[in-house]
């Protein structure tokens, strides 16, 4: 796969881009709140992602969204990027990190890109602490235990009605890459039709309301193959490395969303009296805004110190260390947020509500915190 | 915990402990000692709820089971459809919410805070504080649905000034025959009408009160009163027909302050619209407009600037309430975690064998049976302090959070799954972080009701 390395001129000139695409058509998109941006709507703004280069869905890797995870200034765009996306729709900066993340398993894999989107949580989370003895090493299963295969298994079957895998997306795709875990195989993936495929609406998500959550399970009689290139090791490799981008990407949509909690919080807190000051020189309402931005500046520091590929466990256990860290506290932040609005802030048409929705989904997807802990843990046992 | 389980066969046990016939079981072992000994420390096995519930005086042991069957059989199957349903215009509930009333009010949920014959309440109950019946029944419905919980809740409120006033004639003329139709099925609800717009806190403690330019106001009139104004996040104030309406005198500040019943088809007097909100969306967040609504000075509750008196009387028997609703929010996700670790499998092993599963829900266990101990501890008078109701609201709910957080984290992405319940109960109980004062109000305010024993500590200059 030839290299697109950018510059860091490129760079100033692609996140301006995405910054004005966010100002102006997303911020016009998004400015009722309480009033979710329709698929339709998303999907427009995301094919102006599409026209503009900053998705890439062909099959030549260029300059967009996780292009090139081997470049450290491409890393750094998508990271600014999807926080700056996310600052006006944790959703569409969704939509878009998991559309990207598919075209690059799909470049990588020589299968074809197109609107795929690619799942990386089995239907109960990561299989808690037996994840870590399958991405070890490069023969499948080397570290893992039976008890932990027949976990692993489970938790990563191809999924099935009533194990089902969950994707939260726009309703409208055609593809999905979805990997499995097997004793006797280790990882593989597989790239499956929607029309292989049962899915189910679900009509209520918690957060991130611009997308439906979806459970997908394979129809009847159905029998995918594994996608041709996917030896085991090879596949194990995948998984890692879109794992690491996975956690990233959510971290940094989290970083955003906080960020923009807290900028409403701010200027409410500028502009309420209460008692004859503004509301900002009461302690109580300074410390709230205090730990928040804290909060927001620990996750920018952490989101700037990870710009290499994940490439080995270690790598991935350092993502997961600092998801499990630092997702709680931007949780936190926008809860703190909202606190500084009180009653106004509970109210959906503020934003400040559905941001703290959004960061409690974004907590919760690929690994809740307990997991990723115990998953770090497990692997200071195993290397 | 459910007080129908059956408890599972001695002889199991969960991965990492012994089962309870093993001899080095701690409750087998007892078997081996003294008579005496064993008659002074054997158990038997029972569901920490029951075992919480002994704790209580047979009244409200009763109550409790009585709360749990209600919420369990009448708000527990509305719970998901209510919360689920598209904004409904103000002044039209859906059926479901209108028949939940009615049962409410014919099981006496709507009339408790009397003894019959006036109310529903049976004077063995009576004999126990307002505020403790008022934080059992308020566990027991938040943790079935916070929605209707909040709906039921916001009536009491609403009737607190007038029960706080401790005039026979006004609970003649205006609280028996709402209790009358109550019992009768009908919805005849009363809601507690203080936050103004552009000052939710300042109503909630002095300070911000003192510096408040009110935005309801009385003026005089022949015979009576002309309101005007507006108030907004009013809990039930949709749906009531009878409001406790806070407003300053004209030409005065909040010290002026004076309760006015306001019934809901007195002229001038609209609830113009209801807020979309987060979670308890089942109880409606009214924006209420007074115009020119005239209430006779019979209707004054009370007397004259008064109602600051009122107000903060109402806060210090309401906050006990909000405390317990963080409890019940808590439980429901212990509840709904314990569940899920017993009967979710991976591998064909449940997840409750795990040791750090065991951990988090012990977690869980024990941080809600703190906060309900602190409840029920500071609701055993019938004149909670300050510096009681408003520590055990910050704390409850600030821990009910953390536990319900908990509890997500165990269940991970199925959290989101709207028919976990889970999910709710977060939207829910973010809300009781808020009201009633946001936690940060209550945390001063607890601090203002000891600023004696604060101020005596300061060494003389």
């Amino acid at each position: 796969m030839e290299s697109h390395r950018l510059t860091s001129e490129d760079l100033a000139a692609l996140l301006e881009t995405v910054q004005r695409f966010a100002q102006r058509s997303l911020a016009d998109a998004t400015a009722a709140p309480h009033q979710p941006m329709p698929p339709a709507t998303t999907a427009a703004l995301v094919g102006q992602l599409l026209d503009m280069g900053v998705l890439n869905a062909t099959e030549e890797p260029a300059c967009g969204l996780w292009d090139d995870p081997q470049d450290p200034l491409q890393v750094e765009f998508a990271l600014h990027a999807l926080q700056t996306l996310a600052h006006q729709s944790p959703g569409f900066a969704y939509q878009v990190h998991v559309q990207a993340l598919a075209n690059l398993l799909s470049r990588s894999t020589g299968a074809p890109t197109g609107p795929d989107l690619v799942v990386l949580e089995g239907w109960l989370g990561l299989g808690r602490r037996a994840l870590p003895g399958t991405l070890l090493g490069t023969v499948s299963g080397a570290a893992t235990s039976p008890e932990d295969a027949a976990r692993m298994a489970d938790c990563w079957c191809l999924p099935t009605a009533d194990k089902p895998r969950t994707v939260v997306a726009l309703p409208d795709w055609s593809t999905v890459w979805i990997p499995t875990w097997q004793a006797d195989k280790g990882w593989c993936w597989h790239r499956l039709a929607r029309t292989d495929l049962v899915v189910q609406m679900q009509a209520h998500a918690h957060g991130l309301d611009e997308l439906v959550p979806q459970r997908i399970s394979l129809r009847a009689g159905v029998v995918p193959p594994a996608a041709d290139i996917c030896a085991a090791d090879e596949s194990s490799l995948h998984f890692l490395a879109l794992s690491g981008l996975y956690g990233m990407g959510l971290l940094a949509i989290a970083t955003g969303a906080a960020r923009r909690a807290l900028a409403i919080a701010t200027d409410y807190a500028a502009m309420r009296r209460q008692g004859g000051p503004l509301i900002q020189e009461h302690d109580a309402v300074a410390q709230l805004l205090g730990e928040a931005r804290q909060s927001v500046r620990l996750a920018d520091t952490a989101l700037a110190s990870t710009t290499q590929p994940t490439t080995s466990l270690a790598l991935l256990a350092d993502i997961w260390q600092l998801r499990a860290a630092l997702h709680p506290l931007l949780c936190t932040a926008a809860s703190q947020s909202m606190q500084v609005l009180g009653g106004i802030g509970y109210m959906r048409d503020q934003g400040v509500e559905k941001l703290l929705r959004d960061c409690n989904q974004l907590r919760l997807l690929g690994g809740s915190p307990q997991e990723l802990t115990l998953c770090s843990a497990q692997k200071e046992l195993l290397v | 915990m459910n007080p129908s389980i059956t408890l599972s066969n001695a002889m199991s046990a969960l991965d990492g402990h012994l089962p309870a016939t093993d001899v080095l079981s701690p409750r087998a072992a007892l078997q081996s000692l003294s008579a005496i000994t064993r008659g002074l420390m054997a158990y038997q096995p029972d569901t920490l709820w029951n075992t919480e519930t002994a704790r209580l005086p047979a009244p409200l042991q009763r109550l409790r089971h009585h709360a749990r069957a209600f919420a369990q059989q009448e708000l527990a199957p509305r719970a998901l459809q209510l919360d689920a349903l598209p904004h409904w215009p103000v002044g039209q509930p859906p059926e479901a919410l209108k028949d939940m009333l009615a049962c409410a009010g014919r099981a006496g949920w709507l009339t408790d805070m009397l003894p019959a014959p006036f109310g529903s309440a049976s004077w063995r109950e009576y004999r126990h504080p307002l505020v403790l019946r008022s934080c059992i029944k308020v566990e027991e419905f938040s943790r079935v649905c916070g929605g209707q919980m909040l709906l039921l809740c916001a009536h009491t409120l609403g009737l607190a000034p007038i029960l706080l006033t401790g005039n026979p004639n006004d609970l003649r003329r205006f609280v028996l025959p709402a209790f009358r139709a109550l019992q009768r099925g009908e919805p005849h609800l009363f809601a507690f009408a203080i936050t103004e717009p552009g000052a939710g806190s300042d109503v909630e403690e002095g300070h911000g009160a003192a510096q408040l330019r009110p935005g309801v106001v009385a003026r005089r009139v022949d015979g009576g009163w002309h309101l005007n104004g507006r108030k907004c996040f009013i809990s039930g104030g949709d749906m009531a027909r009878s409001l406790t309406v806070f407003a300053a005198l004209e030409g005065e500040g909040m010290a002026s302050w004076t309760c006015f019943l306001v019934r809901s088809d007195m002229p001038g007097f609209r609830a113009t619209r209801t807020e979309l909100k987060m979670g308890m969306r089942a109880s409606g967040a009214a924006e209420l407009e007074f115009d020119n609504v005239f209430v006779p000075d019979s209707h004054v509750l009370g007397r004259l600037r008064k109602g600051w008196a009122l107000n903060r009387q109402t806060l210090n028997l309401s906050r006990l309430p909000v405390a317990a609703m963080g409890v019940g929010f808590a439980q429901a996700a212990t509840d709904i975690a314990l569940d899920y670790a017993c009967r979710t499998t991976l591998g064909g092993r449940a997840l409750v064998h795990d040791q750090a599963v065991q951990l988090c829900l012990a977690q869980m266990l024990a941080e809600t049976s703190t906060i309900r101990a602190l409840v029920w501890q500071g609701a055993r008078t019938w004149a909670p302090r300050q510096s009681t109701a408003s520590m055990a609201k910050f704390h409850c709910t600030d821990v009910a959070m953390r536990v319900i957080t908990l509890a997500m984290d165990l269940l991970g992405s199925h959290a989101l799954d709207h028919s976990q319940r889970l999910e709710k109960v977060y939207r829910d109980c973010r809300l009781t972080q808020i009201f009633e004062g946001t936690n940060q109000i209550n945390r001063l305010a607890l601090i203002e009701d000891q600023q004696e024993e604060l101020l005596a500590r300061i060494p003389p200059a």
